[in-house]
């Protein structure tokens, strides 16, 4: 008999074992020591052979078992099919933590040219896949309705199945967005930091103007339901302990959906919080503590009926550790190549494998761009990147147990200690991953009625009491 | 300062170095002393109890083991999706 | 896909013409006699002991002269037909609904025939007992028939125990028209053994099972939801979602009461109508990983609604009755309803049947 690669951590329930094809069970240190060993009773080779930890040869049964749930994890779509534009960096509001360093609204030289737009709709043509999905992301990219109608227009055409969600403040509400909106495979994402009071602090700084962004909601909300309309707050760290208002504040808007996020370090927001940022390690145990006890109360109020609620980090946590091919989320996911599936156009035309790493670029830290629409992917740089982004080989990720379920934030990495090679454990994202996960699985051995039913609706969308897991503890006495 | 010297059985000896290395790094204060003949190690950190200090030891060892002995299988799936 | 009808309809002739070889051929003429049933074969008119309506036009029969006899082999108005190759199996299942004799049906020339009459993309089903026995003859036949009619699917049921290496050879170029349908009972060798009454079952099908899956053949799991099943469902389901994933599907049935499941129902048959959380518990841990799922032989109104959409009306026309009550029901057009042979078990069956 062999065991295949796995990890382990110590819970307060007892050890967890995991293995780098996402296999999972709980035990004891006696067990851990005998693994450790090799030193192992006929009755445990045969319960780590069923729970995937173990073959009694090289291509048997379980051994190409393994290799198939390795390579589920491991397979990225190597189709481009999900964009982000940035066809303007102007933007009408002007929030705290502004993270993509926006400019002013009369600013000018921050838009796509007609060049850039030629440009741009000339690459979707090239593209080898027959869907896409289609962010604009800004700025606030309203501002510029006239880019947004002839893409969109040029996309339906072009493609099978397009989707297009249209990122903004709704700061105004111009008729040419409701009547963009009037075709069904066009979403609006926008932000709402919560309850009124903190969303005219942190956003509009007007109350004024908050109740008009809560009207241009409103309405949207009426005419198109929550299913089109997503929206999502961002949390400063002195409003880590409002995550339960803000969720309150969801419910009341009858929203399914929130996505809890911190204020990255990127932007306006390094320089409104540079003290509270310092310490990272402090930071991201507040944050996990301060997301605990916000999904205790989310989790207590799914069962008292009214509109479900579902947390988007944990539904993306579970997809990650239960579904064969959750392999999108490029935040989550390892190896995680740039470029391969998803990329960002910023309003320059210039490439970027993400959100955050343009954002890098707009202050002057470090240039990730990777390439640009007149000039084609700068293949060099791709894999540099790619080197990077690797969980698998990386010295602070080998032994960990969450490793096949998690990924690596270099670009997080970069704007917080500038540069990469910092070791993993003590940074914002590790440790807030580690704090994630660790809730995750103490949930999930819990075996507590409501956690089942609140995990079940967050992996699968229907929330129901009956068990999706199988038993996985194991007992060596 | 809490103290405590541990017996390492000679299968383990080759993995104590990369494990001082990576508690050194993890925990600050951490101090070792030479292992004696008898493959006794003394170790002593700040902040922690004797057995917690010692539990770490012994997953430190055990991480760097299993890791190295199931490096071979782990290269040939690897290499099997390159191929 | 799905359904899986059964097989041979075999009318006696009460008059015929000329001895000689069987001959296949699609029904055209009929007339209904004092005498029976008049049709048109090659070999000029014969006369059936059969009903109006019992066959219809584009059926497709064979006339075995020696015999006396014509077999109705594929239903005209259907996208999926059933060969019984051999009623002999190495395997002698618990509840098996056909239990193995030795007879064998190697008619393969005019298999052939009949394959060569099929309308455009319609799916053959290739059952037994175990029709692998008759693997040097199937797999030259289904190979030839695959380079004839590459249009047309096939759906194999075996209990995958004749698998060896050099096998690759004929999965492989058939990966893509072949459909295994393999029944697995449980998570562990001693429980599937005891069920199957073969020693080693559980092994052998394991490496069965690997060498499709390193073929990438399509393959459909089946699992009979029973006592001899039940407390070990949520281990077996464990099992599949971990190691099975390269399945199509992984379809969960219901007993058919024929057979040994006729013979010791009360002994196997398990009422999902009124205790479904088992089941509920295999189909959730299959959604968790995205293995789909399937129910067959699952009358609609017994599954909770949150998983009717895995329903199957899997149980063949010709088959499928209803009771009274389901009069009443809604969805009766996509329910399976009940085998004929449920009648004389009916009292011991499911107790809630609730038109929708």
């Amino acid at each position: 008999m062999k065991l295949f690669p796995f990890q382990f951590r110590t819970l307060s329930s007892g050890v967890l074992f995991s293995n780098p094809a996402g296999d999972f069970f709980q035990s004891d240190e006696r067990l851990l020591g005998r693994m450790a060993v090799g030193d192992l009773q006929p009755t445990e080779w045969a319960f780590l052979q069923r729970q995937g930890f173990a073959c009694e040869d090289p291509g048997d049964f379980y051994y190409n078992s393994f290799r198939q749930r390795l390579h589920e994890k491991k397979a990225i779509p190597n189709r481009l099919n999900y964009i982000i534009a940035v066809p303007t960096l102007r933007c009408d509001l002007s929030c705290r933590y502004c993270q993509v360093s926006r400019v002013g609204e009369k600013v000018q030289g921050y838009d796509w040219s007609e060049e850039t737009l030629a440009r741009f709709l000339s690459f979707l043509d090239h593209l080898e896949s027959s869907t896409l999905k289609l962010e604009f992301q800004g700025g606030e990219p309203i501002l510029r309705m006239d880019l947004l109608e002839r893409i969109i227009a040029h996309c339906q055409e072009r493609f099978d199945a397009a989707e297009f969600v249209i990122c903004t403040a709704l700061n105004t509400l111009p008729n040419r967005l409701l009547r963009l909106m009037a075709q069904d495979n066009v979403y609006l994402s926008t932000s709402l930091d919560g309850p009124s009071e903190l969303h005219s602090r942190n956003r509009t700084r007007s109350p004024e103007a908050t109740r008009r962004f809560e009207n241009h909601l409103r309405r949207l909300l009426d005419s198109f339901g929550p299913e089109r309309i997503h929206f999502l707050p961002t949390v400063m760290p002195n409003d880590f302990h409002r995550l339960p208002e803000i969720i309150d504040a969801y419910r009341a808007w009858g929203c399914d959906g929130i996505y809890l996020r911190s204020a990255s370090f990127h932007g306006f927001a390094r320089k409104q919080l540079p003290t509270e940022m310092a310490d990272q390690s402090a930071l991201a145990d507040r944050w996990v503590a301060a997301y605990s006890v916000a999904m205790e109360h989310l989790f207590r109020c799914n069962t008292e009926g009214g509109p479900m609620i579902r947390e988007f980090n944990l539904s993306q946590m579970l997809r990650r550790i239960f579904k064969r091919s959750a392999n999108h989320h490029v935040d989550l996911r390892s190896p995680n190549p740039a470029a391969r599936d998803a990329l960002l156009v910023n309003w320059d035309g210039r490439f970027y494998p993400s959100d955050e790493a343009r954002m890098l670029a707009a202050i002057g830290h470090s240039d990730l761009s990777i390439g640009s629409l007149a000039c084609g992917y700068d293949q060099e740089k791709i894999a540099q990147l790619n080197w990077n982004q690797m969980n698998e080989v990386h010295e602070s990720c080998i032994h960990c147990v969450y490793q096949a379920y998690c990924g690596i934030d270099m670009i997080d990495d970069l704007a917080r200690c500038d540069r990469i090679d910092v070791p993993k454990e003590g940074s914002w994202f590790c440790r807030v991953q580690m704090g994630l996960f660790d809730f995750v699985f103490n949930k999930l051995l819990g075996n507590n009625p409501v956690d089942l039913f609140n995990l079940s609706g967050h992996l699968n969308g229907h929330f129901s009491h009956t068990p999706f897991y199988g038993r996985f503890y194991y007992d060596p006495a | 300062m809490c103290r405590v010297s541990i017996n390492i059985h000679q299968s383990f000896h080759i993995f104590i170095a990369p494990a001082l290395v990576r508690l050194g790094a993890m925990c600050s204060g951490f101090q070792w002393e030479e292992m004696r003949s008898d493959g006794t190690l003394i170790l002593q950190a700040p902040d922690v109890t004797p057995e917690s200090l010692s539990q770490q030891f012994w997953h430190q060892i055990y991480r760097e083991r299993i890791y190295t002995e199931t490096l071979p299988i782990r290269q040939a799936l690897f290499q099997s999706f390159a191929s | 896909m799905a359904g899986f009808t059964m097989i041979r309809h075999s009318f006696q002739i009460r008059e015929h013409d000329a001895a000689r070889e069987p001959v296949v051929f699609a029904l055209k003429e009929m007339t209904f006699t004092a005498g029976g049933l008049r049709i048109g074969s090659p070999y000029g008119d014969v006369v059936l002991a059969a009903m109006a309506g019992e066959l219809d036009r584009g059926d497709i029969l064979a006339l075995f002269p020696e015999e006396n006899r014509v077999v109705r082999w594929f239903f005209s108005d259907s996208l999926s037909h059933t060969l019984l190759l051999t009623e002999a199996c190495d395997q002698r299942c618990l509840m098996c609904s056909q239990p193995p004799r030795p007879h064998r049906y190697p008619f393969w020339k005019l298999y052939a025939q009949a394959l060569n009459l099929l309308p455009e993309g319609s799916q053959v089903g290739l059952s037994g007992g175990e029709p692998l026995l008759l693997k040097k003859e199937l797999v030259p036949w289904l190979l030839e028939m695959h380079r004839c009619r590459p249009d047309l699917t096939f759906h194999l049921l075996s209990n995958a125990q004749h698998l060896k290496l050099g096998d690759r050879d004929w999965i492989e170029p058939l990966r893509e028209v072949l459909l295994w349908g393999i029944p697995l009972y449980a998570g562990d060798a001693e429980r599937h053994d005891q069920i199957v009454f073969k020693k080693g079952a559980f092994e052998t099908l394991l490496s069965g099972l690997n060498l499709l899956a390193r073929c990438g053949s399509r393959v459909e799991l089946r699992s009979i939801v029973m006592q001899p099943t039940w407390t070990g469902l949520s281990a077996l389901a464990d099992f599949v979602t971990r190691h099975l994933r390269f399945i199509d599907y992984w379809a969960l049935m219901q007993l058919e009461p024929m057979g040994y499941a006729g013979e010791a129902w009360e002994g196997l048959f398990v009422d999902t109508s009124e205790h479904f959380a088992p089941v509920a518990t295999a189909l959730a841990m299959a959604q968790a990983v995205d293995v789909a799922t399937l129910l067959y032989n699952f009358p609609r109104c017994t599954v909770p609604e949150p998983w009717r959409d895995r329903v199957c009306a899997s149980v063949s026309d010709w088959k499928r009755r209803y009771l009274p009550q389901c009069g009443l029901c809604r969805e009766q057009s996509v329910c399976g309803g009940f085998f004929e042979s449920y009648w004389d078990r009916s009292h011991q069956g499911f107790q809630r049947i609730q038109p929708l």
